[in-house]
């Protein structure tokens, strides 16, 4: 190759050398006849030539130069500018200039730089320039780049001119070109096609429908049609764009792949709907649309369908997908299911048939596995969360000029996919706290003898039917003493309440306190973390802090595996059921065995020399009658408090199927949902968190306690 | 292109060899026009070395005309380049099912259109 | 068979490059020096395809594609016209006058086959 390129540029500097010589004829002429086009002509000629041939074979400075030269001569050409003696003059010295570019390599360059300065001087401001010999070479793309594109699957609406033919183009061409640029088919529309007497023979009346799936892009594409662009129809829409299994299984209906064209509208096709007929059949008899549009569709359709299907098999083997919304359906059926089985039971119960209790037992041992199988299916991998978090990590850390390292564990941990949806801001909220109120700068950590960078290990695990998430910082910890001056001061806690750190601690998820000393835009405006304790109860989740002084901090947060369905504790008190999320119960023990601790009212039971507060909740809810003489404590444990829930019977384990309460009842804490019972009657879900945090804020506020307005 | 037309009574039997090129599709369109005028046409294709896509085109307007007038067209003899040719445009059996111009496919021969599913 | 490509350029180096290539390609190839030439050298030979320079002595490219469409045998023939800028005026101008498409000025002579072979099948 090397060889014949310097055989072309030898060719190419005689020549311009020839070229040269023109132009130092014509300006000769010039110099006597000012005005003479054709003179003009002839040196403009010779420098477009330079300049174009220059360009194909490198003589990148030549080009430049003679670019320069071809802009005044255009300028002359169209009149903008005399040609006088000093224009004449500074040619022929570019002229002399350019011979000895073509021959040497150097010495010239000042020279060039000086004789633009004079060109330039030439040019009126403001005059327009052609555009610049760039290489445009250098723009083409280059193709290995495209290489791992994804394949995107377009459908292509090529229209060709009536006159196609007149610019010597023939349009199947054109289809094969696309043919090369990846898996493609196309289908010709004949419909405009003429009878043999009217029929121009050299126009073209077809057109063609394209589905073409490529990882070369749409500009590829485009470049396939960029001679007839201007003339000829042209549409491109992208059908798939994963080239993957976006989407639903099945590929479009006829009906609708027909009106997305444009080929038919919404109110015909309902119309012939009615029809029992295949569609396809049914709009060519009707009229509405060609044969070759449906044929056309039908193409797209299946062509669509089996690429999915293919890639669909290659995937089948480990995992299958399913829009989200069906799997929701199938937990709401499972729910009523879950209810329906109750009741079947409690009936079987009533009537003490044996074979009806056989068939009940037997319902719910199916209706438990079925259960257990789509609250998996619903699971996903908590990875999809945790992996967001090491991006914002990554950002802030150079926002705060802090050194932070992430560690992940567990995050193929599993849980169902509405609860990781909502999980997402909460742990990014307490990420954020952990880098800008935990993690301290570089050379504060180094002062207190840590290493200079900091780590927050993030973790998610499995812990019966709840999942446990950890936010661990090796930061400086709560200041427990700090919190609880601020908490005193901000009047959450009356002066010299008695609180263990541990309980200080959970303060930081009141709402109205931060501790920071600047609020910087990470976090720290005193909003947040009781923002993040609400999320996550309204995930039936707790969330708990414990934090030791310099040493770092630890947050818990226990989240249930699943919304629909859980496992409830069934309270009766009076006449009404309650459900208690099983999740916290530790244990159930019975009043007359927990000695009543408490002097003056105040409501604290002793359990195995365990003191323990409890509230009654027959009380709370302001439940008439009186209580029965042993009644029964439930104790929860939730914020790292043990505290007993007063009812009168407990009556065993349920699996509660959650009813989210109307509009009415949203401003009931206290009561998170409700549940329909075996026997049709309604219990309420007790939002145990809730009354526990109501509980202490009670205890913890000045006396004398007011009565909750809520209550 | 070579053109030949048989007569036999009103029909007519066009042949087609050689090169069918773009410059050839006036001369076809004359042909088959004077042809669908006397009766039923039947095309030999079987001497064509290539097909040009518009003389596909004349093709598919005479199909047309002989629908509306009622005649009768058909390929009796196809080759290679021709079948070639209808798949490389596109031409899919996609024109003929429940057409009026007797129920069969120009370009694929009878008994090819139910495959298109419509 | 192969192919016959018609070049059309004042610049013997764009013609000794273009031929170069095309032959490297299998194409056979007939060089003219401007639009009159080319003319005379078409008289009733038959090419797959022209290329041709626009601002050539004599006759200029637009008035030779002009002429080439209005000759018989050739109202067909791809033309493709090479430009130093992609200029849209030059470019209607010429396709007007009835050319196929444009290659821009500097090409690589790969460029240059997949123009050709945008034409020629």
């Amino acid at each position: 190759m090397s060889s014949s390129s310097d055989r072309h540029k030898e060719v190419f500097r005689e020549e311009a050398h020839e070229l040269l010589t023109e132009l130092e004829q014509s300006l000769l002429e010039l110099e006597n006849t000012p005005g003479d086009s054709e003179q003009i002509g002839r040196a403009f000629r010779a420098l477009h030539t330079i300049k174009g041939s220059g360009s194909m074979f490198g003589f990148d400075e030549v080009v430049a130069f003679a670019h320069e030269l071809e802009t005044v001569f255009d300028l002359v050409r169209n009149g903008e500018i005399p040609v006088t003696k000093e224009l004449i003059g500074i040619t022929l010295e570019s002229g002399d200039l350019l011979r000895r570019m073509l021959d040497s390599e150097t010495g010239w360059q000042e020279a060039v730089a000086s004789l633009v300065q004079r060109l330039r001087e030439l040019v009126p401001a403001g005059a327009p320039s052609p555009s610049g010999p760039a290489a445009k070479m250098k723009e083409q793309k280059d193709p290995e780049k495209d290489r791992d594109a994804p394949q995107v699957t377009y459908r292509i609406r090529f229209r060709p001119s009536l006159s196609i033919l007149s610019t010597g183009t023939d349009p199947l061409l054109l289809i094969d070109e696309l043919g090369q640029l990846g898996e493609c088919k196309a289908i010709v529309q004949t419909e405009a096609v003429p009878d043999i007497d009217s029929i121009d023979p050299e126009a073209c009346y077809l057109y063609w429908d394209i589905i073409l799936t490529t990882g070369k892009g749409m500009n590829a594409i485009r470049d396939v049609f960029i001679f007839v662009e201007g003339d000829s129809g042209l549409s491109i829409d992208i059908l798939d764009e994963k080239g993957s299994l976006g989407g639903e299984a099945n590929y479009k209906k006829l009906g609708e792949i027909l009106i997305e064209r444009g080929d038919l509208s919404r109110d015909d096709l309902e119309n012939i709907l009615r029809n029992t007929k295949r569609l396809g059949e049914t709009l060519v008899e009707a009229g509405l649309v060609g044969p070759g549009k449906v044929a056309s569709a039908l193409a797209e359709q299946q062509y669509m369908r089996e690429k999915r299907r293919t890639l669909k098999e290659a995937e089948a083997a480990s995992s299958i997908r399913v829009p989200s919304s069906r799997l929701d359906k199938l937990a709401d059926l499972i729910g009523e299911l879950v209810t329906m089985q109750a009741r079947l039971s409690q009936f079987s119960l009533v009537n003490n048939s044996p074979e009806l209790s056989a068939i009940a037992e037997g319902v719910e041992h199916l209706t438990e596995e079925l259960r257990d199988t789509i609250m998996n299916v619903r699971l996903v991998p908590i990875e999809t969360v945790f992996g967001k978090l090491r991006r914002i990590v990554r950002d802030l850390s150079n926002d705060l000029g802090k050194e932070v390292e992430l560690e992940i564990e567990g995050g193929e941990t599993e849980l169902d996919k509405s609860l990781i949806e909502k999980l997402g801001d909460p742990l990014v909220h307490l990420v954020r706290n952990s880098m800008d109120h935990g993690i301290e700068p570089p050379e504060v950590r180094e002062a207190c003898g840590k290493p200079r960078k900091g780590v927050i290990h993030l973790s998610a695990a499995h812990s019966g039917a709840n999942v446990l998430i950890r936010i661990v910082d090796d930061g400086k910890g709560l200041d427990a003493a700090a919190i609880k001056a601020k908490a005193i001061e901000k009047g959450l806690i009356p002066q010299g309440a008695e609180m263990t750190d541990r309980e200080v601690c959970q303060l930081i998820f009141a709402s109205g306190l931060s501790t920071a000393k600047e609020v910087t835009k990470v976090s720290g405006r005193g909003v947040g973390m009781d923002v993040v304790k609400k999320n996550i109860e309204s995930l039936r989740g707790t969330i708990e802090v414990e934090s030791w002084k310099g040493q770092g901090t630890d947050i818990t947060l226990r989240l249930p595996l699943t919304l629909a369905i859980i496992d409830g504790l069934l309270v009766k008190i009076g006449d009404g059921h309650f459900v208690i999320p099983l999740s916290i119960v530790g244990e159930c023990v019975e009043m007359a065995s927990a000695k009543k601790a408490g002097r003056n009212g105040r409501r604290i039971a002793n359990v195995r020399g365990e003191i323990v507060p409890y509230i009654s909740l027959r009380d709370l809810f302001a439940i008439s009658g009186a209580p029965p003489e042993t009644e029964q404590i439930v104790i929860i444990e939730t914020d790292g408090r043990k505290v007993g829930l007063l009812v009168d019977h407990v009556i065993g384990e349920n699996q509660t199927v959650i009813k989210t309460l109307g509009g009415t009842f949203r401003d009931i804490d206290w009561i998170s949902g409700a549940t329909i019972l075996g026997d049709g009657s309604v219990a309420l879900i007790v939002a145990a968190g809730q009354i526990v945090s109501g509980l202490n804020a009670k205890r913890w506020r000045r006396p004398p306690a007011r009565r909750n307005k809520k209550g | 292109m070579d053109l030949t037309i048989e007569k036999s009574g009103d029909s007519s039997l066009v042949v087609l060899k050689g090169e069918l090129a773009v410059e050839d599709a006036g001369q076809l369109k004359l042909a088959l026009a004077a042809a669908l005028r006397d009766g039923s046409v039947e095309i030999d294709l079987s001497g064509a070395s290539s097909i040009n896509v518009f003389c596909l085109q004349v093709l598919c307007s005479a199909h047309r005309s002989a629908a509306i007038s009622g005649r009768k067209i058909s390929i009796s003899a196809g080759s290679g380049p021709f079948t070639e040719e209808v798949k490389r445009a596109g031409l899919f059996p996609n024109i003929c099912r429940k057409h009026p111009a007797g129920g069969h496919c120009l370009w694929m021969g009878p008994g090819t259109c139910g495959e298109a599913g419509i | 068979m192969s192919k016959t490509v018609l070049i059309v350029d004042d610049s013997a180096s764009m013609r000794q490059l273009v031929s170069f290539t095309l032959k490297d390609a299998g194409y056979d190839v007939i060089a003219a020096v401007d639009g009159k030439d080319a003319l005379g050298k078409l008289n009733g030979i038959k090419v797959e395809m022209i290329i041709t320079d626009l601002n050539m002595p004599n006759l200029n490219g637009i008035d030779f594609i002009r002429q080439v469409r209005q000759t018989a045998g050739y109202k067909f023939t791809p033309i493709v016209m090479l430009t130093t800028e992609s200029q849209e005026a030059r470019k209607s101008e010429g396709r007007q006058a009835g050319a196929s498409g444009w290659i821009v000025k500097p090409f690589t002579p790969d460029q240059l086959v997949s123009v050709v072979k945008k034409f020629i099948r």
